[in-house]
């Protein structure tokens, strides 16, 4: 068996995180439950930011080397993707604010690009949550928690109708 | 999620002699519930002499008195020459790809090897083993 892996989101004002999140759609809306088709982005806006971390738990010795990037399929015109930051130092994680629609400044690494994942930013890990401070690239403490993987999808000039569907990949070492 | 099944399962064999298997679990017997059966090899981690991965027929080792591989009955040495302290690296790379539908958690590749220093300047080293999940092992210096 393996450590046991949970991708959560958090919603709302009061960062309330769900567990065992099954998709990552962008939209107009803060929430994890309404489906893409009613909530659609208009061209010149963004997508509200999603606020998305992983949770490990079960049983493992260690969590370390993480890796997260673009993987696979393009964007099309007018569509860029804005991701929280590579971790360098505990200070680079991101501190949860209510997920809007307004340019997110601090999603500084573009990652509208599919890359190979072993050029991915550099994920860390912390004991007690996607936002607190003492994130490292390896972790014992279980359960831990990734810093949090923010994305916003911000559009001009894209055209009308469904985005390709990308996929975006998280690589961990564990043992 | 569901939790990948391990293809390969490790033996650590200590200088005293004594061998500790790996359960299929994959559980600490120290630790049951939190921790898995590595945790238990890294409380002797010291004292492991050889470090056996084996699975899908196939059989890896790595011997950390001299740091040479054995990959199914091919030896390959060290070229780094004589180094001291070596110390036993194992872990398995998991990818998880997210979407329009997420997927559980892939199992990629294992890796076994070591770090050592050199004895006069203390300059460190790595060499690792990496077998991916078709069975297929690559040496990383």
């Amino acid at each position: 068996m393996s450590a046991t892996f949970q991708w959560y989101e958090s919603n709302g004002a009061g960062e309330t995180g769900t567990a065992d999140r099954t998709e990552t759609n962008w939209k107009s809306i803060d929430d994890s439950t309404t489906a893409y088709s009613s909530a659609p982005i208009v061209d010149g806006t963004n997508s509200f930011d999603k606020w998305q971390y992983g949770k490990f738990s079960g049983t493992f010795n260690q969590i370390l080397n993480g890796l997260w990037a673009h993987t696979a399929v393009a964007f099309g015109t007018g569509l860029t993707l804005k991701a929280s930051p590579t971790m360098t130092v505990d200070a680079d994680r991101l501190a949860y604010a209510t997920p809007s629609a307004t340019t997110n400044a601090t999603l500084t690494y573009n990652a509208t690009s599919a890359i190979a994942i072993g050029s991915g930013k550099a994920v860390w890990f912390g004991a007690t949550g996607p936002a607190s401070s003492g994130k490292a690239a390896s972790m014992t403490t279980n359960p831990c928690y990734t810093n949090y993987l923010t994305t916003q999808l911000q559009t001009s000039g894209a055209s009308a109708n469904d985005t390709a569907e990308v996929t975006l990949s998280l690589r961990y070492d564990e043992n | 999620m569901q939790q990948p099944r391990l293809s390969y399962l490790f033996e650590a064999r200590f200088k005293d002699g004594t061998t500790y298997f790996q359960p299929p679990t994959d559980v600490s017997q120290e630790h049951p519930l939190t921790r898995s059966s590595f945790y238990d090899v890294v409380q002797r981690l010291s004292e492991v002499d050889v470090f056996t991965l084996r699975g899908c027929g196939r059989v890896h080792s790595v011997h950390l008195a001299d740091g040479h591989f054995v990959t199914d009955d091919q030896i390959i040495h060290s070229p780094h020459g004589q180094l001291t302290n070596y110390r036993l690296i194992y872990f398995r790379r998991m990818q998880v790809s997210v979407g329009g539908q997420h997927k559980r958690p892939e199992m990629i590749a294992y890796f076994i090897g070591w770090q050592a220093n050199q004895p006069d300047t203390g300059k460190n080293f790595q060499m690792m083993l990496e077998i991916s999940a078709d069975g297929a092992s690559i040496i990383r210096k």
